[in-house]
């Protein structure tokens, strides 16, 4: 693993453990948690760390009085770190699980399509020309439509819209390295197709998948927050980076902080986990 | 090759209409009208005659009946306005929005891919990180923010481009650049990482070992060994990239004014204006399928591993 | 004196100069503004959305039109009228006008523009507005012209109560006697068109080259997506008091851009204000925020068992507090409404603050669920606009405080209408826009034979109450009828549940431009422009 590789690791762990600390301070309070009289509070650090229910003036008996509200609160008077908590833990999970299972499909499909040739390669590649074909935004807001646009369903529509897209690049890829002696030799040998792509075509790609993973994984945080904008994100009690950043744009005027805040965490966890992937793909460049 | 091109152009045909059939189908199982608003009291003979066109119709001699109309030259009535028809507002429209997608593509393959085989060639690690936090930022930074920040920088700051307003008026075209910055930007980002990354491995294998040790520098045998592998890898990824800027440019159209067709997609789905988007789809799915297949026959020119003859030759 | 002060003196002096320039050729002046979406078509009996209204208003010329400072109605193309003892025939006197190809306008243009909007072959959404107001006209419109005989269609056409009795006097028959008739006829479906240009280019007149009009502007060029250019017409009958020459309605969709387009002064007015940009616009003095003639509420589906019951619906009602619903929402921009019809000049409203946390807890508990045990979940329904979602999980939190447990479902704008259409809900979101400036508009709505009364909503003492409002006289005495029916609906049944009354954020710098005043319709017609 390369330096900066690992500097990226530590960089997601750093910031996941911190929040993973600060949900167990004392004080700490759940986004459900709607305390009108206690919206649109600044940070704490703004108002040297009073408790939330002083700042708003609810009597000390009030059982969110003792609450201090790191980055403030929002509209509805909940507190936004742990709406920031809840978005990056449904966005990263969502868009890395969907990733690393986009391209696992691709991989399965274009090695098939790459060791079989012939019919097969024509059947899957012309299925994905047709799915290439269809204006991905009307298909994910028809289908949202028909199944409801409530909850998370927005990752399972980019999931059902993401696995495809990387097809044909993997599918030249592999189509590139069993086309060397090695290959044929294996073939020779009397490898099957799982053993030569599992144990030998994807450990010499690796490099490519790693990067392709890295940037579906971006790409997907960019969709989600597109739909979102366009009213389409997860509904509550689901929350996502996408859903913070339009509401953020929306209070930029009187809350900076938020969108602010969101967009560093987001761009703090995303180089991470790219530096990371960008680790692997270099450990994984083979000296042939 | 000319029955391989036949045989293609023949499944090309099927496959389109596979595409209109799967977003009739989407359509159809949507609920709602395309009529229903909320202050609908009486029904009025248009919407008659649709749901005779659209809804009582069986499913299979719906799409026919489409599919005839539009080798007959008819694209059909848009339910949402009532006086324009589907080609007039496609046709009025689409100049935009090809021209949006085509420069972000062309700028992004050029750009893009110079970009990531000069870091790749560079070789310091530094430059592989630099690449990775600038693709991150360029990435995750959404259209509908980084929109307004354009327009409040480049239009209200420094008052060097306009802020909206591309359009058909001669001189307006300084207005088409901020919107094409908004839509490549992330396409830039995409094919830079791609290369770079198919670069770096491609600096390490024997076939290019061999040039640097006869003292060529990286980017030489990049530029002439590397870089027809790269394309004809980078080739594949055209189709979802012209998708990518399709989606990209139903935001961006708007954010800037851009009288595009990509912004009637959302409102013909919201609409159900079966015909509109049918009309667009067609459109659409058309260019994606014909730029598919440029992109496999110039694959294969590229790099001839890649021919459907290949394998067999091999063995 | 410093430059800022020398800079400002001098400008003045110019603008003094320019404007005493101006008085002579006053009418030079170039207007631009902003749209939000695209018309739907420029027919006038076509309109459907806000926009459609903003540029028929302009573009068309009713008998009569919404005065622009209170929306009320005045002389349009009609000089005067008269109204018959049983208030039921109104016959009125056309204005010497010509159409802006010259041709004069006739009492018959009237009758074929207003047969044209109920004939049952017309797409006009808003064909209900005549069906509902001139007599004969709902037996015409009901007929199915694809199966009906011509001789039935002819003959059913002549009975619809509108009558040319010369070439300048115009006369029709109301359905009943309805008070309110007049201010419904300032809708663009009651305007007149060119019939003669209509018969020659069918679908195709309301392009620029074909189309004709006898209001203060016609139509330049229309671009779609891209803007609407709309220039003086030098026939129409009040031309020398129209002061702008050209109106330029530029497509803008995103609030943001149309901002920075106003902050660069590409533009005159703005009709929205992006939200992150509330309080700069607040600062500004170009700023105008009025209430509008329009309403958001809850609505209960009566038909579901737990719903059905009253008391429960009243301690939802009186948990939620809308003055901090307002404020968290909007930011202060709307007004809270404890009422359904939003207060007009005539009208005071029924608005008291109804919100008593104590008193839900106290109903709550008589309806059988004290602290809201053994009660089931509660689904509200909303459409996926943010600002709905941010009102609804408001309401959940309020709600959650007396113990009702409340999930939030949202839909896409066709579902959701399909839902709510097809009852399918328990509490649904929902809003009126008033078509007419009478508290009727909004009553009507919940009226046991109205399509639009989605929460199945029946009160017989109700329908009776509207019905005797119809026979009486404008004024107080029927508002208070109107009032008694109101509070049947809102306080002592609560069908539903109002949230706030919707207010609109213009941008205009009316020191520069006269005539433009901020109404309860926000329809500003370019008309009365001019320029300071």
């Amino acid at each position: 693993m390369t330096l900066a590789g690992k500097i990226g690791l530590a960089m997601s762990a750093t910031l996941g453990l911190l929040m993973l600390i600060i949900s167990l301070l004392p004080g700490w309070t759940d986004y459900d948690l709607v305390v009108s009289e206690q919206a649109n509070l600044p940070p704490a650090i703004f108002n040297n760390f009073k408790l939330a229910g002083e700042l708003a003036g609810l009597s000390v008996d009030s059982p969110y009085a003792s609450r201090i509200c790191l980055l403030g609160t929002d509209e509805l008077g909940r507190d936004y770190l742990s709406g920031l908590m809840r978005a990056s833990l449904v966005s990263l999970g969502f868009s890395l699980g969907i990733a690393v299972l986009s391209i696992l499909i691709a991989f399965s499909l274009a090695s098939l399509a790459a060791w079989y040739g012939g019919w097969v390669d024509g059947l899957v590649m012309r299925l994905v020309d047709i799915l290439y074909a269809v204006p991905s935004l009307a298909s994910i807001i028809l289908v949202l439509a028909i199944f409801g646009a409530g909850q998370a369903m927005v990752f399972v529509c980019l999931l059902g819209l993401g696995w495809y897209s990387e097809i044909k690049v993997l599918g030249i890829q592999i189509k590139i390295e069993i086309s060397l002696p090695y290959c044929e030799a294996l073939r020779g040998m009397g490898a099957g197709l799982f053993r030569t792509m599992v144990k030998h075509v994807l450990p010499n790609l690796g490099s490519v998948v790693w990067t392709l993973v890295a940037m579906r994984l971006l790409v997907l945080v960019l969709q989600e927050a597109f739909l979102s904008f366009i009213g389409f994100g997860p509904s509550p009690p689901w929350l996502s980076w996408g859903i913070l950043l339009r509401d953020g744009i929306l209070s930029l005027d009187h809350a900076g902080h938020r969108l602010f805040s969101t967009f560093a965490v987001m761009a703090w966890f995303l180089t991470g986990i790219s530096l990371f992937l960008d680790g692997l793909a270099k450990q994984a460049v083979v000296k042939r | 090759m000319l029955v391989y091109l036949v045989r293609r152009i023949v499944v090309m045909l099927a496959s389109l209409v596979a595409v209109l059939g799967l977003a009739f189908a989407l359509l159809q199982a949507a609920p709602g009208s395309p009529f229903s608003g909320e202050a609908d009291r009486l029904e009025t003979s248009r919407e008659r005659l649709a749901q005779e066109h659209f809804v009582n119709k069986a499913f299979h001699v719906r799409l026919m009946d489409y599919v005839s109309g539009i080798i007959a030259g008819d694209w059909g009535e848009s339910l949402q306005y009532p006086q324009r028809s589907v080609w007039s507002i496609i046709s009025h429209h689409l100049p935009y929005t090809l021209l949006l997608i085509v420069s972000s593509l062309l700028c992004a393959y050029c750009l893009g891919i110079w970009l990531g085989v000069f870091f790749a060639s560079l070789k310091h690690r530094f430059f592989g990180q630099l690449m990775v936090m600038w693709t991150v930022l360029a990435v995750c930074i959404p259209f509908f923010l980084l929109a307004p920040l354009l327009q409040a920088l480049f239009g209200v700051q420094l008052d060097l481009l306009p802020v909206a307003g591309w359009s058909s008026t001669r001189g307006s075209e300084r207005a088409w650049v901020l919107p094409l910055i908004t839509v490549a930007l992330p396409l830039i980002a995409w094919l830079a990482r791609m290369s770079f990354s198919l670069a770096r491995s491609y600096l390490a294998s024997p076939w290019l070992r061999t040039g640097q040790a006869q003292g060529q520098s990286s980017l030489m045998v990049l530029r002439s060994q590397g870089i027809r592998p790269l394309l004809a890898t980078l080739l594949a990824w055209l189709s979802p990239a012209m998708g990518m800027a399709l989606t990209a440019c139903v935001v961006v159209e708007p954010l800037y004014g851009v009288p595009g067709l990509a912004r009637y997609l959302i409102d013909a789905c919201l609409h159900r204006d079966y015909p509109l988007l049918m009309g667009i789809v067609l459109v659409f799915a058309s260019l994606s399928l014909g730029i598919s297949l440029l992109a496999d026959l110039l694959s294969t020119a590229l790099d001839p591993r890649l021919s459907p003859g290949f394998r067999k030759a091999l063995r | 004196m410093n430059i800022k002060l020398r800079a400002a003196f001098f400008l003045s002096l110019a603008s003094l100069i320019v404007s005493a320039c101006t008085i002579g050729n006053a009418g030079s002046a170039e207007f631009s503004l902003t749209i939000a979406s695209e018309p739907t078509s420029l027919d006038p009996s076509l309109v459907a959305g806000s926009v459609d209204v903003q540029l028929a208003s302009a573009l068309f010329e009713g008998l009569v039109i919404n005065d622009p400072k209170t929306g009320e109605p005045i002389n349009g193309l009609a000089e005067s009228w008269t109204l018959s003892p049983d208030k039921t025939e109104y016959t009125f006197k056309l204005r010497p006008a010509q159409w802006s190809d010259a041709r004069p306008l006739t009492a018959n243009d009237v009758v074929q523009s207003w047969l044209r909007v109920i004939d049952p072959a017309s797409d006009a959404q808003y064909a209900w507005l005549p069906v509902m107001f001139v007599k004969g006209a709902a037996e015409y419109h009901r007929l199915r012209p694809e199966a009906s005989s011509k001789e039935a269609l002819a003959a059913a056409r002549s009975k619809v109560a509108v009558k040319a009795l010369d070439d300048k006097t115009f006369w029709f028959k109301l359905a009943k006697p309805m008070p309110y008739a007049l201010s419904a006829l300032t809708h663009p479906a009651f305007s007149v068109v060119p019939v003669h240009v209509i018969e020659k280019h069918g679908r195709d007149w309301t392009l620029a080259e074909n189309l004709v009009t006898a209001a203060a502007f016609k139509l330049k060029e229309w671009k779609p997506k891209e803007k609407i250019v709309l220039i003086k017409n030098s026939n129409y009958w009040d031309a020398e008091n129209v002061k702008i020459n050209q109106v330029n309605y530029l497509l803008v969709e995103n609030a943001s851009t149309a901002w920075n387009l106003l902050v660069q002064n590409k533009v005159d007015w703005i009709n929205t204000v992006p939200f992150d940009k509330l309080d700069e616009a607040r600062s500004r003095k170009d700023f105008r925020n009025s209430p509008l003639f329009s309403s958001l509420f809850y609505v209960f589906n009566l038909n579901d068992e737990l719903l059905n019951k009253r008391l429960l619906r009243q301690a939802i009602s009186a948990a939620i507090d809308r003055q901090k619903l307002v404020d968290q929402v909007s930011r202060g921009s709307y007004i809270p409404a404890y009422s359904l019809v939003p207060s007009l000049a005539a009208n005071s409203g029924i608005a008291e603050t109804t919100f008593d946390l104590e008193k839900a807890k106290a109903l709550l508990a008589q309806a059988g669920y004290p602290q809201g045990k053994g009660l089931p979940e509660i689904t509200l329904l909303y459409n996926n606009a943010s600002n709905h979602q941010l009102s609804a999980q408001f309401v959940q939190a309020q709600l959650g405080q007396i113990g009702v447990k409340v999930v939030l479902k949202s839909q896409e704008w066709n579902s959701f209408l399909e839902s709510r259409r097809a009852n399918k809900f328990q509490i649904a979101r929902s809003g009126w826009i008033g078509e007419y400036l009478d508290p009727f508009t909004f009553l009507e709505i919940f009226q046991s034979s109205s399509p639009l009364n989605v929460g199945a909503w029946l009160n017989k003492e109700f329908d009776a109450l509207l019905a005797k409002s119809d026979t009486m006289e404008l004024g107080k005495e029927r508002l208070e009828v109107l009032a008694q029916a109101e509070k049947i609906l809102v306080d002592q049944e609560q069908a539903v549940i109002p949230l706030y009354f919707n207010t609109t954020n213009n941008m205009i710098d009316t020191s520069k431009w006269g005539g433009w005043y901020e109404n309860i319709i926000d329809i500003h017609n370019p008309r009365f422009f001019y320029k300071m």
